[in-house]
């Protein structure tokens, strides 16, 4: 059969990083084409050119057999390639009716909306997928998220769309609505739609798609049938052979843990979450984003009330309240989205660094010794290397690296017992990069216990002593020296269990 | 030339500077009478109570989080009326009824904070209920059973409660050595060297990162509802003693000059941006213009209107220095 879409050859890079180098991809009327890869991978990447995000630096598109530029979002959905994403792009005031025919209204004569017209189109849409349309006048946002992706799916049909892209459709959804969008799913093949397919579940691959196509560091690393492939091959072409050159550090100075966390539960967001991390140690959190990392991370920090469970942080159960009094008690918290959480942008450098330590640096009164204040933040910038103008550059000046370490150095300053690091190096360039994993395993060495929550897997292999995986807000696989691979982290991190290793949790081994 | 030009466009407080020596020359050249000694420091005393209310207009806004007061005016309303009553009615002590009077604005804007902090209510409308209910318990308590139902205005106070509105040392009126000056450089103090400023900019400015630093974000906003209380009190205080009256419609109107004068001074609407010497000029500016005005025969009238032109002026051009900063 002809291909209804056929990438070739598709080059992008990034300011001289690749993201995409000679990917091919077809995908064929009726299929379901999976796509999988770690973070990083370059699926987005590729989704964004073919739905027209972005545009590729080389290489064809060929649509319906016609070579193409699609170029806009906009063109993209008139041709007939439509894009359900995770987190449905809605307007949540607006009925499901008005969210189908938004931009493109159909009017009378008079030029006021044709409503019956509308409500009639709309219903057979629904019809088409045989689900009940008896929520269509209802506001998008009252609905649920999978009655919402069902609807994007019917504005979808509505642009007679022949490619729909499903980017990890099932990742919030419930059992029963994953059950239901299969269905859907098989419901468009028959109607010859074709579908590119993206999860984290690979389980869900072999339920529902016909080829599989896993993408590594930018490149196609295999295609085959599913019949062809089992989990384990997808995996091990997913992990490659990832060349990390370990960073050197002492380890755990003692036996005794500094905190221990136990049967901790916050409904919706993580279960049953225990472990110790020891002064000295770098823990290790892998999982996809969305695996409830960040969650435990900020419960510790103070920032979520846990529903069970026990904290104990020097010997003593603690239930911090609020993140001031963490702090105080020298946990200390590095925020995974910089501009949002970890800086304050349009102030100045030494503000930005001194902010966490104003109670060391100050006087009677709460005055601030302005020169001491001075004093320690050029320190941090010239052990940290920060490359600003002048202490009293506003901080949204600097380039990203340097803003991270800006984050890090006021955290560093309050002389932390444990640093939880969550996505330390996302987005900054590689030499600030490499800078701040030596500057980690520095710290570890002083005696800090450091988690570390991390998303790219070269990272967590460099530095760890220790690596807990989670999945949909469980623990799914603990790992330790040789244990820690590529291979394994993915593994548990798609949600296979991987927790018979009997370093699991000490005093569960007690019992 | 064109890098000077660029300062003091991007510095708020140059390009105010400017701006009043501009203006100043303009008066003095112009208008008769304006550069005299007396005129020049007898005008001092009118930024006085507009001035108060303006810093606290910029403590509020710079708390960030659609800060803002807009009881203000009637805070300054019931505290001139608490004083007015207490001595011109009922001969209490004026020195204990000043401070029974601070107390009370302390109280009302702790409680506009506590509401604003604790609860979801938007500051917008919870100072807009206190304004309307402030503004009806002064006019409750400025009634007198003696003569019927009515608000009434309070004027029959002793002589040496006229000293804080009214005497001149040099020159200068009392209230400007006394109380504006010095609250200007405690303000001036509390914000830039203190660890309360630099939360009071850092919650302002990203109130997320200020969680995640570990600020008590609801404390510091607690903190300037609560001064701006206490600012229109003394506010409230001044303005009794500078007119010898105290009338329960003093204040009404206060409240949205206040806000134009912060904002003119180069506090950002969105909170975390903007300097106490900002403000201090654009109140000596707006002080400046309506002298000026007046001197030169120009109806009152036109008093308001000036300040709306300028406001715009003022966000206009904010706006285009935002609009270059690239975040």
């Amino acid at each position: 059969m002809d291909n209804i879409l056929e990438c070739r050859g598709i080059h992008k890079s990034f300011g001289g990083v690749h993201a995409l180098k000679n990917v091919t991809f077809t995908l064929q009327p009726g299929e379901v084409h999976a796509l999988v890869g770690e973070n990083g991978a370059g699926k987005s990447t590729l989704i964004k050119i073919i739905s027209g995000a972005l545009t590729q630096d080389k290489g064809e598109i060929f649509y319906a057999g016609q070579p193409i530029t699609i170029g806009s979002p906009k063109k993209a959905q008139d041709i007939g390639i439509s894009t359900v994403y995770q987190e449905p792009l809605i307007y949540r005031e607006l009925s499901v009716v008005e969210n189908i025919f938004l931009g493109r209204e159909i009017k009378t004569r008079r030029g006021s909306i044709d409503w019956v017209t509308e409500e009639q189109k709309a219903r057979s849409l629904f019809e088409t997928l045989e689900i009940s349309p008896s929520f269509i006048w209802e506001p998008m946002g009252e609905l649920s998220v999978g009655l919402q992706q069902l609807a994007l799916i019917a504005k979808a049909l509505s642009y007679e769309a022949k490619v729909i892209i499903f980017d990890e459709p099932t990742a919030i959804l419930t059992e029963h609505e994953t059950e239901r969008l299969f269905e859907i799913i098989q419901k468009l093949k028959k109607r010859k739609v074709g579908i590119i397919y993206i999860s984290h579940r690979l389980e869900e691959i072999f339920r529902i798609a016909d080829r599989v196509t896993i993408m590594r560091d930018g490149e196609v690393a295999g295609e085959f049938a599913v019949g062809d492939i089992n989990r384990s091959r997808i995996v091990e072409l997913m992990a490659g052979r990832l060349l990390v050159e370990e960073i050197q550090h002492a380890g755990k100075k003692t036996d005794h843990p500094l905190l221990s966390v136990k049967h901790l539960t916050k409904k919706g967001r993580f279960y049953d979450i225990s472990f110790d991390v020891f002064p000295g140690e770098i823990l290790g959190f892998s999982g996809l984003v969305g695996s409830g990392r960040t969650d435990v991370a900020q419960t510790i920090f103070g920032l979520i009330r846990p529903d069970n469970g026990e904290i104990v942080y020097q010997d003593r159960s603690v239930g911090f309240l609020s993140s001031e009094e963490a702090m105080n008690q020298g946990i200390a918290y590095l925020p995974e989205d910089r501009k949002a959480q970890g800086l304050f942008p349009i102030l100045t450098t030494s503000y930005n660094i001194s902010i966490t330590l104003l109670r060391e640096i100050s006087r009677g009164f709460s005055v601030v010794d302005t020169a001491k204040e001075k004093e320690i933040s050029g320190r941090f910038v010239k052990e940290l290397t920060i490359k600003t103008p002048s202490l009293d550059s506003k901080v949204y000046s600097l380039s990203g690296g340097n803003q991270q370490k800006v984050v890090l150095a006021k955290w560093l300053g309050v002389n932390p017992k444990v640093l939880i690091l969550d996505e330390p190096t996302r987005g900054i360039d590689v030499a600030s990069k490499s800078e701040i994993h030596h500057m980690i395993a520095r710290l570890a060495d002083q005696g800090i216990a450091i988690i570390i929550i991390s998303s790219e897997l070269p990272e967590i292999l460099k530095l760890t002593d220790r690596v807990i995986v989670m999945h949909e807000g469980r623990i799914t696989g603990i790992f330790t020296d040789s244990g820690i691979t590529s291979e394994n982290l993915i593994r548990a991190a798609t949600g296979e269990r991987m927790l018979k290793t009997e370093t699991a949790v000490p005093w569960e081994r007690e019992k | 030339m064109k890098i000077t030009w660029n300062r003091i466009v991007e510095n708020r407080v140059l390009f105010l500077t400017v701006l009043f020596i501009i203006l100043f020359a303009v008066f003095s050249f112009t208008v008769k009478g304006f550069f005299t000694f007396y005129n020049l420091t007898n005008m001092t005393q009118y930024g006085v109570e507009l001035g108060l209310l303006a810093l606290a207009e910029m403590f509020v806004i710079l708390s960030g989080g659609g800060g803002i007061d807009l009881s203000v005016g009637s805070m300054l309303t019931i505290v001139a009326m608490i004083i007015g009553v207490l001595i011109g009615r009922t001969g209490f002590n004026p020195s204990l009824s000043i401070l029974i009077g601070l107390v009370a604005g302390v109280l009302m804007g702790y409680g506009n904070g506590f509401l604003v902090s604790y609860t979801k209510i938007p500051a917008f409308i919870v100072t807009l209920a206190s304004l309307y209910v402030y503004k009806s318990l002064a006019m409750i308590i400025s009634v007198d059973p003696r003569f019927g139902p009515n608000p009434m205005p309070v004027s029959n106070f002793p002589e040496s409660f006229y000293l804080a509105g009214q005497l001149r040392i040099g020159g200068f009126p009392f209230q400007v050595l006394f109380i504006f000056i010095p609250v200007i450089l405690i303000l001036q103090f509390l914000l830039n060297r203190t660890i309360f400023g630099r939360h009071l900019y850092g919650v302002g400015s990203n109130e997320t990162a200020a969680i995640f630093s570990g600020i008590n974000v609801k404390r510091v906003r607690l903190v300037v509802y609560t001064l701006s209380g206490l600012l229109s009190a003394l506010a409230g205080w001044i303005i009794t003693s500078r007119i010898a009256s105290a009338r329960p419609d003093i204040g009404s109107g206060y409240e949205l000059q206040a806000i134009t004068i912060a904002v003119l001074g180069g506090v950002s609407i969105k909170g975390g941006e903007g300097t106490t010497g900002g403000v201090v000029l654009s109140i000596a500016i707006i002080t400046m213009l309506y002298n000026g005005m007046q001197l030169a025969g120009i109806h009152q009238i036109w008093q308001l209107g000036s300040l709306g032109l300028v406001l715009v002026g003022s966000v206009l051009l904010n706006q285009i220095l935002i609009s270059r900063r690239k975040i």
